[in-house]
């Protein structure tokens, strides 16, 4: 094994709300490796989304140190945490959240439009690409309303794949789904797993959990457990 | 992101809300729209006095004779003739400024032809006044010195007043006219000049000599002006000096002791040009002012819209900084929405206003004039407004938590 992925050492995230100081998360220290299936677990309220939102740099931590590939992000700016989170990083929510009255592809074409000086023509070709690895070279030019649940969530997953990031946080991804196309989903995150990116859930299912590598287990802010397992394959069962 | 994607997107949002879009432009529309008519109408007014004034004579000054007030009966300037021939030659001869002088005197006659007769007004002058009028012979000549000192019988005819003596269109020059029973010869036909500022036919006149006015017409020669004398200067800076000049040196030969008013009085009609060319001025940049009020009040339209706009929008931007965009990149894409607003505003507005000022211009019989520069400051005034009451709320968009905003219902 190389150098771990990401170091989380002695992170906490502090809100303050009317001068008073609600301590969310931590302090939490853990490291993952690349290539791993890590399921964040926890009831409502416990901090899991709050460390999320920090490993998926959309947050700063407010003391400790987090490193992502061997880089401090405690002291990156918005701007240089958004360049990180297109070029690096990619996002599931639990609701999709995909642009309305836009099509498919072009909302998966969205991270590359960001990332600046690509062609027009490679985009499309890529955005393409990543649908019809989610299965869905047939629905190119539908909108989300069109699409059943399952298939705008693919949708979500191919535009958190068109950047080639090395980890995709997924928040809840199976929360809107009916059971079977759950599995179908979380087999599409093994999938993904097997083909080197790094996946990191948030869930408050075990169901769910048990798919994944290594579960870590938050509670009032804390690291309850983290326990590496064998995980169950998803197979559609009939 | 590309420029031209940032475009594309701001277009793409702008389509899908295309009746909120077109009302919120119509303010810019009719800010600029007015703006345009305001200052082009006012432009076609300036042009229309300054035509007037060159019509008139330029550098030119009217020396008018003084005010009676003999036995408590209080007269107006003209009314007590204390300008002497005397006078006219030191003016010409004493102030350096001064190029023309031609004296003024009239009196309305009936011209007999041998077929028609008609009544019009006789000016006895010399040949300077054509050229401080700036008034050329469509045939014939100008009087000739010795025609003026000679109190020769000769007479120029205005292009209205030879229509009506002769019939239209017929050449005058050689003919003969007679004014109270004395036979003149035509001389010269005056090219056509159209209306004075006061709307009298500038054609409809009769020239003859000063000394032959006096003579045959107005009974006898004296040695005062029983009129006005016209003064032209070289240029419209002299017209000020000379003024001065002509005052001190009209005092001087009056003997008029310092502390007393002047016998005679003099205008100065470059001056006057310049106070209606500014009233027109003063008149165009006050009602385009009141215009420009309009297009304030399309920018606090845009302005509105736009919050309206990331409000709704909270969760769109939620999403495009998850997936990479930066405060810098969501700034851009809401300024440039409402820069494209306040432009297509513009464009709309330059068309409807210029079309606007020419059609009322043509129903009027005015001129109007849309300048290069209006259209530039116009567009370039409306990008401004764009950008102005834009900036708050794309920094609005910009500096939003992208946890904040996906959570956004």
């Amino acid at each position: 094994m190389g150098a771990p992925l990401i170091v989380v050492d002695e992170v906490s995230r502090i809100f303050r709300l009317d001068g008073l100081a609600i301590r969310a998360l931590g302090p939490v220290s853990f490291n993952v490796t690349e290539g791993e299936m890590l399921a964040i677990m926890g009831p409502s309220g416990s901090g899991k989304s709050t460390l999320m939102n920090l490993l998926g740099c959309l947050d700063r931590p407010t003391s400790g140190s987090y490193r992502l590939a061997g880089e401090e992000m405690g002291s990156k700016s918005p701007a240089e945490l958004a360049g990180i989170r297109n070029r690096h990083l990619g996002f599931v929510f639990q609701s999709f959240q995909l642009l309305p009255r836009t099509t498919a592809i072009e909302n998966v074409e969205l991270p590359l439009i960001y990332r600046g000086n690509l062609p027009a023509r490679e985009r499309v070709a890529r955005a393409r690409a990543a649908l019809e690895r989610m299965g869905l070279g047939e629905r190119l030019h539908h909108q989300p309303k069109q699409l059943s649940g399952g298939q705008q969530q693919r949708v979500a997953i191919a535009r958190a794949l068109v950047g080639e990031p090395r980890i995709i946080f997924a928040d809840e991804p199976t929360g809107a789904l009916d059971s079977k196309t759950s599995v179908e989903i979380m087999a599409l995150f093994q999938e993904l797993r097997a083909s080197g990116i790094t996946v990191i859930l948030v869930t408050h299912e075990p169901e769910v959990a048990a798919y994944a590598s290594r579960v870590i287990v938050v509670r009032d802010g804390l690291i309850a457990s983290d326990t590496i397992q064998e995980p169950v394959a998803a197979e559609a069962s009939a | 992101m590309s420029f031209f994607e940032t475009i594309r997107i701001a277009l793409l949002a702008l389509l899908r809300n295309k009746l909120r879009s077109l009302l919120t432009v119509l303010g810019i529309v009719i800010g600029v729209a007015s703006v345009i008519a305001m200052t082009s109408m006012g432009e076609g007014a300036r042009l229309q006095v300054e035509q007037t004034f060159a019509s008139m004579g330029t550098n030119m000054l009217v020396i008018l004779p003084g005010a009676s007030s003999m036995g408590g009966a209080r007269s107006g300037f003209g009314s007590q003739p204390t300008l002497t021939w005397a006078d006219a030659d030191a003016i010409r001869v004493s102030v350096p400024s001064v190029r023309f002088v031609a004296p003024q005197l009239r009196s309305v006659a009936q011209l007999v032809s041998e077929e028609q007769n008609w009544s019009t007004q006789i000016t006895g002058t010399n040949a300077d006044f054509f050229d401080i009028r700036a008034w050329a012979v469509e045939s014939g000549r100008l009087f000739e010195p010795m025609e003026i000192d000679g109190a020769a019988r000769v007479a120029i005819l205005g292009r209205t007043t030879a229509d009506k003596l002769f019939g239209p269109g017929v050449d005058p020059v050689g003919r003969r006219v007679r004014i109270q029973n004395v036979p003149f010869e035509v001389i010269g036909l005056l090219e056509q000049k159209g209306q004075s500022m006061g709307g009298q036919d500038n054609d409809d006149a009769a020239y003859v000599p000063a000394t032959t006015f006096q003579a045959r017409i107005d009974g006898g020669i004296q040695h005062t002006i029983a009129g006005s004398l016209m003064v032209g200067t070289a240029s419209p800076e002299d017209t000020t000096r000379a003024e001065r000049q002509i005052r001190a040196l009209l005092r001087e030969r009056h003997r008029i002791p310092e502390g007393r008013d002047d016998d005679f009085s003099i205008r100065n009609l470059t001056q006057m040009a310049d106070a209606m060319q500014d009233t027109t001025k003063t008149l165009t940049l006050l009602l385009a002012s009141i215009a420009a009020v309009s297009l304030l009040v399309g920018g606090i339209g845009i302005m509105n819209i736009m919050l309206v706009s990331v409000t709704e929008r909270t969760r769109e931007i939620g999403i495009r900084m998850a997936v990479g965009a930066t405060p810098a990149a969501i700034l851009a894409q809401f300024l440039v929405e409402a820069i494209v607003l306040s432009v297509a505003g513009g464009l709309l507005g330059l068309l409807i206003g210029g079309g606007g000022s020419f059609w009322i211009a043509r129903s009027f019989g005015w001129s109007s004039v849309v300048g290069l520069d209006v259209v530039l400051i116009a567009i370039g005034f409306s990008a401004a407004v764009g950008v102005g009451f834009g900036l708050f709320p794309a920094r609005k968009a910009s500096r939003l938590d992208p946890i904040e905003a996906l959570r956004f219902e």
